[in-house]
């Protein structure tokens, strides 16, 4: 597995003033899943997907993610794991604006020790993958949205990861803009990377293969996927 | 720090100019102050306790402690325990010389040739002239000339008819003998007064800058020993005799005002005039030591044998000099932390705004050490220009002084030509304290935005 969550709970805040957002969580992802998890907003979601990200450490339970147990990582270990095994997009597209395409997405080498040459190499590899490559020089803060999130997508791909994790990645793009970056993950899925996909949007999860529904904090798995049923929000 | 690193470091620099350069003035106004007071503590210092009065050495005098005397005095069993101190915890001093004073009126006269009115010259030289061991002053003069006792070891040739003598002698008419002149030495003090006060007073006689090359060098004067211009005669000894004196050299180790010459001549005069015993007393006796550390050590082991060390102005100004520079430094290191104080403030607040931008880094990679190194990294680089911005600042400024002080003010004795020393030391120190309180300052942002959760950061976009 992948991803081997066990009895994960998170809470914001103590005492009387304490919000449980994760109970119990249990979950299993093979390597080349495609996974959505989908829930209403604040029912824990992206809390667990930080979780599984080694963003957030403060939970409780058994979490082993690409064959590391996050408890007994070191700051640097699990830095490690981000920078290599694990793609983050996010929703907002966290794009350095001031910097070009190309340096954004050569950002996980500024932590790696990978050779100048190879950097370049791995960036127009990537931003050709994306469609951008183009655009390598263009500053990040005058691209569209869809650009953007294509050039976060790069950025995710760096290093190769196993698993990408994504927040809500078409909540800010238009239809159409969306539909293309689902089709990428489709594409990138059937190269072999794990998808785990938070989202509120059906088209998304649509595209899955499994889809988590959390409510509440609790997890639980729907049957089947509904393949092509498009359209409404979850 | 990886070159990437660098980059991202330079970047948020580059997009934080205005912000960085407000917070940095406090340095370099600081650091301008620091290094500005600092040079010129160090220039002050090298003419004042360098030239002036030298701290290097210590002068020996024998107790007054009582209206007859303490009964002691400075002879040559006294110079060897100087020499060689018996407390082993004692620092053994560099060189011990005695020196001797003319115990008699003498007068002196000369220069006729150098001045275009062509009068001598008249001056006084009761207490104005005394003996130096020949050897530790012979190293310092140059030739031709040589520092020495002629009549030590040459047995001069009788004067011929006419009172003749052959180059470079002359006749000592009162034993019809053909001496040698005199060699004797002045101390940078006198030509300090000369160049500042006689010569900048008159058009005839020139500046000296080098005693080698001045009309001064070599030149004879003529010296009347048992007269004085007060009316005094030697009661004792015989009628007074003239000598010729030499002009052979400069010498930081001659009387700071009026005229050095080899210690034997001072013994023969003042047993002629004064007795045996005035012939065997030194004066005083001077102690060079090897470090300005000796000096306390090597001054309480003179007290304990029973002799008095004579207060140079030395120590008073130095201490005055440490004093005022010490107030400026620390004048100047108050706003140098009053701007570490700002530099945290600001780096603080950039910590604030940047909290995704961290919670991103930490996303794709970056380490708590990372983030803290990016922090720090950006308050050094501000350290580093601040502190090369303010040494400029420091060394225009102190070009302006030099520049004035030559153009403006009137010379004085021992006017530097610059009042200030920018050794590699100052450099160094001014640049570490301008990085070091920068990377004071944005320890704490620094240490806040390591510790910051990436799902919180990530999360306040």
């Amino acid at each position: 597995m992948l991803i081997k969550l066990h009895k994960i709970n998170k809470q914001y805040g103590q005492g009387s003033a304490a919000r449980r957002v994760l109970r119990d969580v249990d979950l299993a992802i093979a390597e080349g899943d495609f996974a959505a998890i989908v829930g209403t907003s604040g029912s824990g979601k992206s809390s667990l997907l930080n979780v599984i990200g080694g963003l957030d450490r403060d939970f409780t339970g058994e979490a082993e993610v690409v064959g590391q147990s996050l408890r007994g990582l070191s700051d640097r270990a699990l830095s490690m794991l981000r920078n290599r095994s694990i793609g983050f997009i996010f929703q907002q597209f966290n794009l350095l604006e001031h910097l070009s395409c190309g340096e954004n997405v050569a950002l996980p080498a500024v932590f790696s020790k990978w050779d100048k040459a190879k950097v370049k190499r791995r960036v127009d590899d990537v931003l050709e993958r994306v469609g951008l490559a183009d655009r390598r020089d263009h500053l990040a803060g005058r691209l569209s949205g869809g650009q953007k999130q294509r050039v976060a997508i790069a950025r995710a791909l760096f290093h190769s990861p196993t698993l990408l994790l994504c927040d809500e990645p078409t909540g800010n793009l238009d239809t159409r803009t969306g539909r293309a970056v689902i089709e990428l993950f489709q594409q990138l899925n059937d190269e072999g990377i794990t998808l785990l996909i938070v989202t509120h949007e059906a088209r998304v999860s649509d595209a899955a293969r499994r889809v988590l529904r959390i409510e509440d904090g609790s997890l639980s798995e729907d049957p089947a996927p509904q393949v092509g049923s498009g359209g409404s929000d979850a | 720090m990886p070159s990437r690193l660098l980059f991202l470091i330079w970047q948020n620099l580059r997009r934080n100019m205005r912000h960085n350069i407000l917070s940095s003035i406090g340095i370099i106004v600081g650091i301008a102050a620091f290094a500005f007071f600092l040079a010129l503590d160090a220039g002050v210092r090298r003419v004042v306790l360098g030239e002036i009065f030298p701290v290097d050495r210590l002068e020996v005098v024998a107790p007054k402690s009582s209206l007859f005397g303490s009964g002691r005095f400075i002879d040559d069993a006294v110079l060897a325990r100087l020499r060689q101190p018996v407390d082993s915890t004692v620092p053994a001093p560099a060189a011990v010389f005695g020196r001797m004073r003319l115990g008699f009126p003498a007068r002196g006269w000369g220069g006729a040739r150098i001045l275009k009115r062509g009068r001598d010259i008249p001056f006084e030289l009761t207490g104005f002239c005394d003996g130096v061991d020949d050897q530790v002053i012979a190293p310092e003069i140059k030739p031709p000339f040589t520092f020495r006792d002629h009549l030590a070891d040459d047995q001069p040739p009788p004067c011929a008819p006419g009172n003749r003598c052959p180059e470079g002698r002359y006749c000592a008419w009162d034993v019809n003998r053909c001496h040698k002149p005199v060699p004797a030495v002045i101390s940078r003090h006198l030509i300090e007064l000369y160049n500042s006060s006689i010569a900048a007073s008159n058009p005839d006689l020139p500046k000296i800058p080098d005693f080698l090359t001045s009309i001064f060098a070599g030149k004879t004067f003529t010296v009347e020993l048992g007269r004085s211009y007060f009316g005094t005669v030697v009661r004792q000894g015989g009628q007074p005799i003239q000598r010729k004196f030499q002009l052979v050299g400069v010498s930081d180790k001659a009387i700071p005002l009026g005229l050095s010459v080899p210690i034997g001549y001072v013994k023969r005069w003042n047993q002629r005039y004064k007795g045996g015993a005035s012939a065997k007393t030194y004066s005083s006796a001077v102690l060079l030591t090897r470090s300005k550390a000796d000096i306390t050590p090597i001054a309480a082991y003179i007290k304990s044998i029973g002799f008095d060390v004579k207060q140079g102005a030395g120590k008073t100004i130095g201490l005055f000099i440490t004093l005022a520079s010490f107030l400026l430094t620390l004048v100047s290191v108050i706003i140098v932390f009053i701007a570490a104080i700002n530099i945290a403030h600001t780096f603080l607040m950039l910590v604030s705004e940047r909290r995704w931008e961290i919670g991103l880094l930490r996303a794709v990679g970056a380490s708590r050490a990372h983030v803290r190194r990016t922090v720090l990294g950006e308050a050094a680089i501000i350290g580093a220009v601040s502190g090369t911005v303010g040494l400029s600042l420091a060394w225009v400024a102190a070009l302006v002084c030099d520049h004035f002080s030559a153009t403006r003010l009137p010379d004085f004795p021992f006017k530097p030509e610059s009042y200030f020393v920018f050794s590699p030391t100052l450099i160094a120190l001014s640049m570490g304290f301008a990085i070091g309180c920068c990377l004071l300052g944005a320890l704490l942002p620094a240490q806040r935005a390591a510790a910051l959760s990436p799902a919180q950061a990530l999360g306040s976009r």
